[in-house]
């Protein structure tokens, strides 16, 4: 007996990066997982990987910033699975064009980044609920980010918008516990994603040499792996999270844990400080 | 198993939490270094374990003794040959305000609760370094982001076990990462002679309307333990049934 034999997961945002990640993660333990993904090749590419694993995969087409999209994505997962179990909110956009300060800002790309990011997470997780409650409980898990606790310069959209998921996550947990639904959310530092290359592609040099260089803000000293995630978001997606709801896990590499002026990756494996 | 081959050494494992944790890891496939001052407590959990089919090994230690750690560590290397997991996890401390306590008080509950932890970095950090690292568990408590109380010398231990984490894994990362788990209300030993009615009232604070039990803070440390927390340093995790996450309000209805 698997951990999750027999459930079914929604995972936001599947085709790519960690929401592919975690929907491999999740099928490698027995769950059926539908993606809502805008992505149709890529998306059914992630579909075939799942099946390869022994367990269904679906992919349903869906802009989850659309609330019709959305209460798709659910009434398909339903006619095909019979159920919800576990809803996966990961979806997210930081196009390496966004980055401008509230003056210079579009309204559309504030808009666009709020309705993605987070309206999504509020539309899936109304149609899901209702679905989740009847299987006596379920879980949440909520992509938030680093970006969430602390900020860089020109994220005002996305950095607002991931403040309000762990807002969100607060609000559901609350409302919810007594349905015994627990939802939580993850903050990530930099993982080696299709979103993470993008933004290294428009720094100057190559993405490779930036992406390590952005590595070693990390106290670990590189990047982390989808999969890392994966992990963290199936722990809190099990049992053994039963005691936990409406908190927020950061999965970081210790980025959070360092101070502003702190130099960082720490120390060097003798234990004595690097600068 | 995700601890088979470790070596894990866990301290306050006579009872509550860190016992918990102490039978977990085992089922987990690694070998135990039961410490506590605790005797009796500490050698039941090294026969559960061993009836289990484990291996465990009781170290006697009173963790607000130098001396005492040194040797705890000594004792787990020469008797397991390498330490892989650390879970410092024992307290013991004293209720009271800052102007109710007396220096006394201060000092054994700083020590048992906040200087032990950094007593067994300081001996077992090096000996992990050298054995290709590892993890460290802390426990701490939601004292370390919330105030009670009553509580002067222990609110001050907890919230210096959180930010001495974040100084622990800045400098031994990459090779061992360091994250702690702040317990909310879990029903322990430690409760000493909580009344029923109490222990009612304040599950009745946590969204999901029970105290914890000892099982649900193993398998977070369990989890920080593992490699399936493998970018995780520095972190915390709340654990407390969502105690903390709300303000308590009067009810509105
Ligand atoms: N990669 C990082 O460093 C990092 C750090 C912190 C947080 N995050 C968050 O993690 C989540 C996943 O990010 P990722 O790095 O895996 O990104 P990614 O770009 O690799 O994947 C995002 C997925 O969302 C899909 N998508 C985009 N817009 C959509 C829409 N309107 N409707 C449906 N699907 C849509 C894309 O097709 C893609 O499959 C996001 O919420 C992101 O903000 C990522
Ligand atoms: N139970 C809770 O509600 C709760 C909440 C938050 C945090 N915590 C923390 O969890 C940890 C474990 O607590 P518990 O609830 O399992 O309590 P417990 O009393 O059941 O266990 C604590 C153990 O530490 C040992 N200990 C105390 N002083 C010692 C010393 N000087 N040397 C060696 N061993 C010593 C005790 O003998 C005991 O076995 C503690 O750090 C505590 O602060 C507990």
């Amino acid at each position: 007996m698997r951990e999750f034999d027999s459930k079914v997961v929604i995972v936001t945002g599947g085709a790519y990066g960690i929401g592919k990640s975690t929907a491999l993660e999740f099928a490698r333990n027995g769950a059926n997982v539908v993606i809502a993904d805008i992505n149709e090749k890529v998306g059914n590419a992630t579909v075939s990987e799942i099946n390869e694993l022994g367990s269904r995969g679906l992919l349903v087409l869906a802009d989850v910033s659309n609330s019709a999209d959305c209460n798709n994505v659910v009434a398909t997962a339903v006619e095909t699975f019979g159920r919800v179990d576990i809803l996966f909110n990961n979806v997210g956009i930081q196009s390496p064009d966004s980055y401008f300060n509230v003056e210079d800002a579009p309204e559309e790309l504030w808009d666009r980044t709020i309705n993605v990011n987070l309206k999504s997470y509020f539309l899936m997780s109304k149609y899901s609920i209702p679905e989740i409650r009847k299987q006596g409980g379920g879980v949440i898990i909520n992509t938030a980010s680093v970006q969430g606790l602390q900020s860089m310069k020109g994220v005002p959209a996305y950095a607002a918008s991931k403040g309000g998921i762990l807002s969100l996550t607060r609000q559901m947990a609350i409302d919810y516990a007594s349905e015994n639904i627990r939802v939580l959310a993850i903050c990530p530092g930099t993982i080696d994603t299709q979103m993470v290359r993008a933004q290294a592609a428009r720094e100057p040099g190559e993405p490779d040499d930036t992406i390590e260089k952005w590595g070693m803000t990390h106290p670990l000293g590189r990047t982390g792996d989808a999969r890392e995630v994966a992990n963290v978001v199936l722990f809190l997606a099990s049992e053994k999270a039963s005691f936990m709801t409406g908190e927020y896990v950061n999965v970081d590499g210790g980025m959070m844990a360092l101070g502003a002026w702190a130099s960082g990756s720490g120390a060097s494996a003798d234990g004595s400080i690097r600068n | 198993m995700l601890l088979e081959g470790k070596v894990a050494l866990i301290t306050g494992s006579a009872s509550g939490i860190g016992r918990a944790t102490a039978k977990l890891f085992a089922a987990q496939g690694a070998k135990i270094v039961v410490a506590d001052i605790n005797k009796p407590g500490g050698e039941n959990t090294v026969s559960d374990i061993i009836d289990g089919g484990g291996e465990a090994l009781f170290v006697e230690t009173d963790l607000a003794k130098m001396e005492d750690v040194k040797s705890m560590v000594d004792t787990a290397m020469t008797s397991f040959g390498r330490l892989d997991v650390i879970h410092s996890n024992a307290a013991a401390y004293d209720m009271g305000t800052a102007t109710e306590i007396t220096e006394d008080q201060w000092d054994r509950t700083i020590s048992t609760c906040l200087k032990a932890t950094w007593m067994i970095a300081h001996h077992a950090v090096p000996l992990m370094l050298t054995s290709g690292g590892g993890t460290f568990v802390i426990t701490g408590s939601d004292h370390a982001i919330r105030g009670y109380p009553g509580y002067a010398a222990y609110q001050a231990a907890k919230g210096g076990l959180l930010a001495m984490t974040r100084s622990l894994a800045a400098d031994c990362a990459p090779t061992i990462r360091v994250n702690i788990i702040l317990p909310g209300a879990v029903e322990t030993e430690i409760w000493g002679e909580t009344t029923q009615e109490e222990r009612d009232r304040i599950a009745e604070m946590c969204i999901l309307k029970r105290n914890g039990r000892p099982e649900d803070i193993a398998n977070v440390a369990l989890f920080l333990a593992s490699d399936m927390s493998s970018y995780m340093t520095g972190a915390h995790i709340v654990v407390d049934g969502g105690l903390t996450s709300v303000v308590q309000l009067p009810e509105t209805e």
